[in-house]
């Protein structure tokens, strides 16, 4: 069964919507400095979404307002308004901070008093991302918060896919959302894989990841809703491989055969070589660990002439966004047939065995790969086509 | 949708560690809660129910949401004697409404007593949604796909759809399906701040009250489930109808009320059961929680697999509910599990012998 790609939303520091970001991705700008969405001590630099104003909801997580705003352009963009009615509709949805209840001032204050203002606690009830786009679009059909750590936007999305294919949903919202959060700002701190610097994915120099916020969704339909909408086909999402390194809690397999058994799995489903895929939107969160393992799987997957990239140079980690943003990145790219520089980089790192495009690439076919990896151990491949002519408008 | 088999199943709550304790409690009833430091009810599960050496020696430094998360996974694996090396493509979703908030709250006292940048790495790790599932993969060597999700009312629900699409799909062998949720004295405030807590500790599920009252619970039970039928042991989950529907099955022995009293009325109850029909409730035994249909559905598991009605000392008689232990008169073919969420949505699995 073939699942289709009829709309887009995206939101981050690389901008809002398609037409800043490829500009972004054009001149290679990256818009990032100083967090200024609380007050905080630590000083690694972030990628937030300035200028942001489209809040649904007054009194609700900054991450909501992210994604609505990415489920709205995407329905927009599909040719459909807010509500959905009459088709059977499935929201998978990930993030991270957005289903954790860690709010700073609410706990200080039940911690010094034994009692504290519930309004924190309100907001994070309210703040169920599928649970708020189902009632957002009116309409019925399974709905999933995924909670997969950084890998939670590409799982959402392989999720939606296999609703579809098992007949659950006619027509899919998914990807993810996050929002710039003291917690992870500390955690990731803790771990000591934050850069001072401006991240350097796959470069030799790489010291670590900085963060970033955002949302990507993608509108995600078979070919009976496709049909009775007449919809316009932007790419289609092949294939799909999750799977569990089994080793680590926080790092990665040193062997990336987890990796490697995902990216081999979405390959299969798509029914394509290794040697078909046109580029690949890389993790490469600029730590040590994961890109000298990333790098690694990907060279014995793919050799070495297959381009790729890592898109966290013009977006920082967005974590549960991560996955659903590159997917977008990705179906950007295939639509225009090149792929940016992969920001931060300029010398390779001799033990990768590889090396990121270091400027605008231009490539040939139409299949790509985003790759996700996240805490726990977890890894998700995505393989997106870009749709024939002939299949384009149906 | 074709039925998951039901080839194990793990189980650790407040009565302690394993299907004996959990069917023993079912018959017995309600017990008095304890009481925290603070003085709030809940059903906890004690520090003993929670070490096992040998099952967690791959989990050593695990948060207490993981340990119990972890020993119910390993219990379902072991209760289905699947060999581990069949246990490759074994997929596992974890399904949480609130997650690991005791080590949520444990990481920011660190930001509060050391400042951000004197946080530990190791608090922090374990205060991710799937750290737990990423252990019960490390401890039992699951390399399939692994998934946490959470949705307030249906995650559990949720959780068998994704299943039954994995196995339709071929993208694994088994899933390991589970809930997990823990108590910690800043959720057990929120809950009183939030619900209303049965000052007597007895709740009360089949009263379907406007305002029911609770005592929150906390423990995790999971289930290996597969689309063959022939290793079933507890029966399979037949169909899960999630909306606004009334599926009205008609084969059913029993329904098993989840009125966790954590989701505002549960009157509509009365509107989606019949009279006459057997109706029970279990959330007395384990305690409230938002994804207690998982317990639910435990219960009802096993009074197909023994064939018996537990009455578990419901304490209202609405006319629905047996009130004592029984043996089944007529075998029991099927058993539903009922929730409803805050906004009206009705859930409803179908478990079959």
């Amino acid at each position: 069964m073939k699942i289709y790609v009829t709309g887009l939303g995206l939101v981050s520091a690389a901008g809002k919507g398609e037409e800043e970001t490829l500009e972004t991705f054009r001149t290679g700008s990256r818009h990032a400095g100083p967090v200024t969405l609380f007050s905080s001590e630590i000083s690694s630099p972030v990628f937030e979404v300035k200028n942001f104003d489209r809040h649904y909801y007054s009194k609700r997580l900054r991450t909501v307002n992210l994604c609505l705003a990415a489920v709205e352009d995407a329905l927009k963009d599909g040719g459909l308004g807010r509500e959905i009615k009459g088709l059977r509709v499935g929201v998978a949805l990930g993030t991270t901070v957005g289903s954790i209840l860690n709010d700073l001032d609410f706990y200080r204050e039940y911690r010094a008093a034994g009692k504290a203002s519930m309004a924190a606690v309100d907001r994070y009830l309210q703040g169920n991302l599928a649970s708020i786009v189902h009632s957002f679009i009116k309409t019925e059909g399974p709905a999933i918060t995924v909670v997969n750590a950084c890998a939670s936007g590409a799982d959402a999305v392989g999720i939606a896919m296999s609703w579809i294919k098992s007949g659950l949903c006619d027509l899919a919202i998914a990807g993810g959302a996050d929002e710039m959060n003291r917690v992870p700002l500390c955690g990731f701190g803790s771990l000591g894989i934050l850069s001072e610097n401006l991240c350097q994915p796959f470069d030799a120099a790489r010291n670590g990841l900085n963060l970033g916020e955002g949302a990507g969704v993608l509108l995600l339909e078979n070919e009976k809703s496709l049909r009775s909408r007449g919809a316009r086909v932007r790419a289609l999402i092949r294939g799909y491989g999750t799977s569990n390194d089994a080793h680590h809690l926080t790092s990665p397999d040193p062997e990336g055969n987890g990796l490697a058994r995902a990216i081999t799995e979405a390959l299969q489903e798509a029914e394509i070589e290794a040697s078909e895929v046109s580029f690949i939107n890389a993790h490469g969160t600029a730590t040590r660990d994961n890109d000298l393992v990333e790098g690694r799987v990907l060279h014995r997957l793919f050799g070495t002439k297959v381009p790729f990239l890592s898109t966290k140079g013009y977006t920082g980690h967005t974590l549960g966004a991560a996955g659903g943003l590159e997917a977008a990145f990705s179906i950007l790219a295939l639509e225009e047939g090149w792929i940016p520089g992969s920001a931060g980089f300029t010398d390779g790192d001799p033990e990768i065995l590889l090396a990121p495009a270091a400027e605008r690439t231009f490539f040939e076919g139409g299949f790509a790969l985003s790759t996700s990896l996240g805490f726990g151990g977890c890894n998700a491949a995505l393989v997106i086509e870009r749709p024939h002519e002939e299949s384009s408008v149906l | 949708m074709k039925p998951l088999a039901i080839e194990g199943m793990g189980i650790v709550c407040t009565r302690g560690r394993g299907l004996d304790k959990f069917v023993q409690a079912l018959k017995e009833g309600w017990i008095e809660p304890s009481l925290s430091e603070e003085g709030r009810m809940a059903y906890r599960i004690s520090q003993a129910d929670l070490s096992d050496r040998e099952v967690l020696k791959r989990a050593r430094r695990a948060d207490r949401f993981s340990r119990l998360t972890v020993l119910a996974a390993h219990d379902a694996m072991r209760d289905s004697a699947l060999k581990p090396e069949d246990a490759q493509k074994t997929g596992v979703i974890v399904a949480t409404a609130f997650g690991a908030h005791g080590t949520i709250f444990k990481f920011l006292d660190d930001i509060i007593d050391y400042g951000e940048k004197n946080v530990s790495p190791t608090t922090f790790a374990h205060s991710i949604h799937n750290a737990a599932a990423s252990y019960i993969a490390g401890v039992l060597e699951c390399k399939g796909p692994t998934m946490t999700i959470t949705q307030f009312h249906f995650s559990f629900q949720q959780a068998l759809v994704l299943a039954y699409a994995w196995l339709h799909e071929g993208r694994a062998d088994r899933v390991l399906v589970g809930v997990a949720e823990e108590c910690s004295p800043a959720m057990e405030y929120i809950c009183e701040e939030k619900l209303s807590i049965a000052a007597d500790g007895k709740m009360d599920p089949l009263s379907f009250s406007e305002k029911p009252k609770l005592v929150p619970g906390e423990g995790s039970v999971f289930y290996l489930l597969s689309l063959n039928q022939e290793r079933k042991k507890y029966g399979a989950f037949a169909d899960v109808v999630i909306g606004r529907r009334n599926p009205e099955w008609n084969d059913l022995g029993l329904s098993v009320v989840g009125a966790h009293g954590m989701a505002g009325s549960e009157r509509g109850y009365a509107n989606v059961l019949k009279k006459g029909k057997a109706v029970s409730a279990y959330s007395m035994i384990y305690g409230g929680m938002l994804t207690g249909g998982g317990f639910d559905c435990a219960a009802a598991a096993l009074a197909l697999k023994n064939q018996e009605l537990y009455g578990a000392g419901v304490l209202s008689d609405t006319g629905f509910c047996k009130t004592e232990n029984l043996k089944a008169g007529k075998e029991i073919n099927a058993v539903q599990c009922v929730s409803h969420g805050c906004d009206g949505e009705l859930a409803f699995i179908k478990i079959i012998k």
